[in-house]
Order: structure tokens, then C-alpha cells, then sequence
């Protein structure tokens, strides 16, 4: 039964059903940004999806195998966000304020997200040492 | 390819290549809006934006470093760091326009030629038309080189 299950997911869902779902988000995107709508968030999901079975291998090497494993791989999620894919967002965010300071929409908020999703990391100390 | 390479390189390619071609389209957009006498200074200044996506990141990223990365002063500093920047790098360069607007004034070029007259609005915007990527490589060329300033 479970090696019926995980060849259902491998053959079936991850390497059938996974990329149209990303071709999906992908045209979904695309409709999104005619419809004057932000196509960001199905970028970003097409893409999630597109690097499924990477992000899966990346879990599993977070995966200590002990009684602290949920805790040591939520730490190293935190970790993957706020070192890799915050930087990356900081860039999108410098692109979204160039769009909108082009389109007379508030623009000098994205700056400062741009600044706060570089000092994530900054940010957790300080709240961590306002509650001590 | 993993999650945080494929969103790495989509905010690169936004950064790096989507934004300083649409930079042409803004200084194409800009010379069309000054021949009609309307506002082109945002479309002209997101032109420039545009080519200097990268360098804003860097500059901001140069903030936030001043204090250390996991410091909890981090956004402090960095904020102090931009409003120190904003007010003793921008202004003085602003300041630095005025003073020239303040001797065009004075030897009465917007009086006696006035670059809103109509004859004069055409003919430039008619020669930036002609030269629009002359204008691109041009403010291509003050980004590349910058860092010298």
C-alpha cells in the first residue's frame, strides 16, 4: 500500500498533476496583470510549485530524525526565509517601488519593506529584547 | 532548482533586465508628455530608477549592514542611515539645482527664452524624439559610472 502511495505521488501528482498546476499559475499570472491585478503571488506559487521536489529534498535534509525534529526544521525554515528568499524579495520590493513611483502610487512604503526585509533577523532581536 | 534560487533569479530578472528596458519606454513616454506640456518628471525620474534598480538594493542593503545583519538596531541604523543620505547626499545635490535655476533666473533665460514656449517646447522634444536611445545610453552611461562620483 505504500509503495502504491509513493508511486502515485512521484509518477502521478509531482511529475503530472505538479506541472500544470504551474502552467496553471503561470497563465493565471498572466491574466492577473490584464486584469490590472498584482500577478505576483501566482509567480510565486507557479514557481513553488515548479520547485517542488526541490524544496521537498531541501525539508528532508532539515529532517534530523530526533525528538526535536519539528522544531529543528521549522529553525530551518526560518533560517532559509529570512537569509535567501527575504534578500530576493528586498529586489522585488526595490522593482515595486520604481513601478509605483512610475505610476503615482505610494512608492516609499516599498522602500521600507525593502529595508525591513533585509533586517529581518535585526527586527526578531529587537522584539526579543523588548520582551526580556 | 529550489525555491529561494528560482525567486533570487526572477527578482534579478526583474531588476536586470525587465526594468532598464522599460527605462526607454519611459524616457520615450517622457518626451511625448513634455512636447504636450504635460508633467514628465516622474516618467523621466523612473527612467532613471529603472537602470538603477541594483544600485538602490545595494545602497539599502549598505544600510542595513552598518549595524550588523542580525543587530537589533538594524532597522535604526538603516533608517537613520537613509534619512543621513536623503539629507546630506540628496539635498545638496538638489541644492546644487536650484542655485543653477537661480542663475538661469537671473540672466533671464526663462524670461526672455522661455523653455515652456510652445516654439521651443517642440523643437526639443522633436530633437529628443530623434535621439531617445542617445538618451538611454546616456543615462545608461551616468548609472555604469556613478560609483565614481
Amino acid at each position: 500500500m505504500e509503495t502504491v502511495f509513493k508511486a502515485f505521488v512521484t509518477q502521478i501528482v509531482v511529475a503530472k498533476l505538479v506541472p500544470v498546476l504551474a502552467a496553471y499559475f503561470v497563465l493565471k499570472a498572466t491574466l492577473d496583470g490584464a486584469a490590472g491585478e498584482n500577478p505576483l503571488p501566482s509567480i510565486i506559487t507557479a514557481l513553488f510549485l515548479m520547485s517542488l521536489s526541490a524544496t521537498m529534498q531541501l525539508m528532508q535534509g532539515w529532517n534530523s530524525g530526533g525528538q526535536y525534529a519539528t522544531t529543528d526544521m521549522l529553525t530551518s525554515l526560518w533560517n532559509c526565509i529570512v537569509g535567501q528568499i527575504m534578500p530576493a524579495a528586498a529586489g522585488l520590493a526595490c522593482v515595486g517601488a520604481v513601478i509605483n513611483f512610475v505610476r503615482h502610487r505610494p512608492w516609499t512604503r516599498m522602500v521600507f519593506a525593502a529595508i525591513s526585509f533585509l533586517s529581518v533577523s535585526g527586527l526578531l532581536k529587537l522584539f526579543q529584547a523588548m520582551a526580556a | 532548482m529550489s525555491m529561494n534560487g528560482a525567486i533570487t533569479n526572477l527578482a534579478s530578472w526583474a531588476g536586470n533586465t525587465i526594468m532598464p528596458t522599460m527605462a526607454s519606454m519611459f524616457f520615450a513616454g517622457a518626451v511625448y508628455r513634455y512636447s504636450k506640456s504635460s508633467p514628465f518628471e516622474h516618467l523621466l525620474y523612473g527612467g532613471f530608477a529603472s537602470l538603477m534598480c541594483s544600485g538602490m538594493l545595494r545602497a539599502l542593503e549598505g544600510f542595513v549592514q552598518n549595524a550588523g545583519p542580525t543587530s537589533p538596531d538594524g532597522f535604526w541604523m538603516a533608517t537613520m542611515s537613509l534619512v543621513n543620505w536623503t539629507a546630506n547626499v540628496i539635498l545638496p545635490m538638489f541644492a546644487l539645482t536650484q542655485l543653477a535655476a537661480m542663475a538661469l533666473h537671473m540672466g533671464g533665460v526663462v524670461s526672455e527664452i522661455y523653455p515652456g514656449s510652445t516654439w521651443i517646447r517642440k523643437f526639443i522634444a522633436a530633437v529628443a524624439a530623434l535621439m531617445v536611445s542617445g538618451i538611454v545610453r546616456f543615462a545608461e552611461s551616468m548609472v555604469t559610472h556613478a560609483h565614481g562620483l
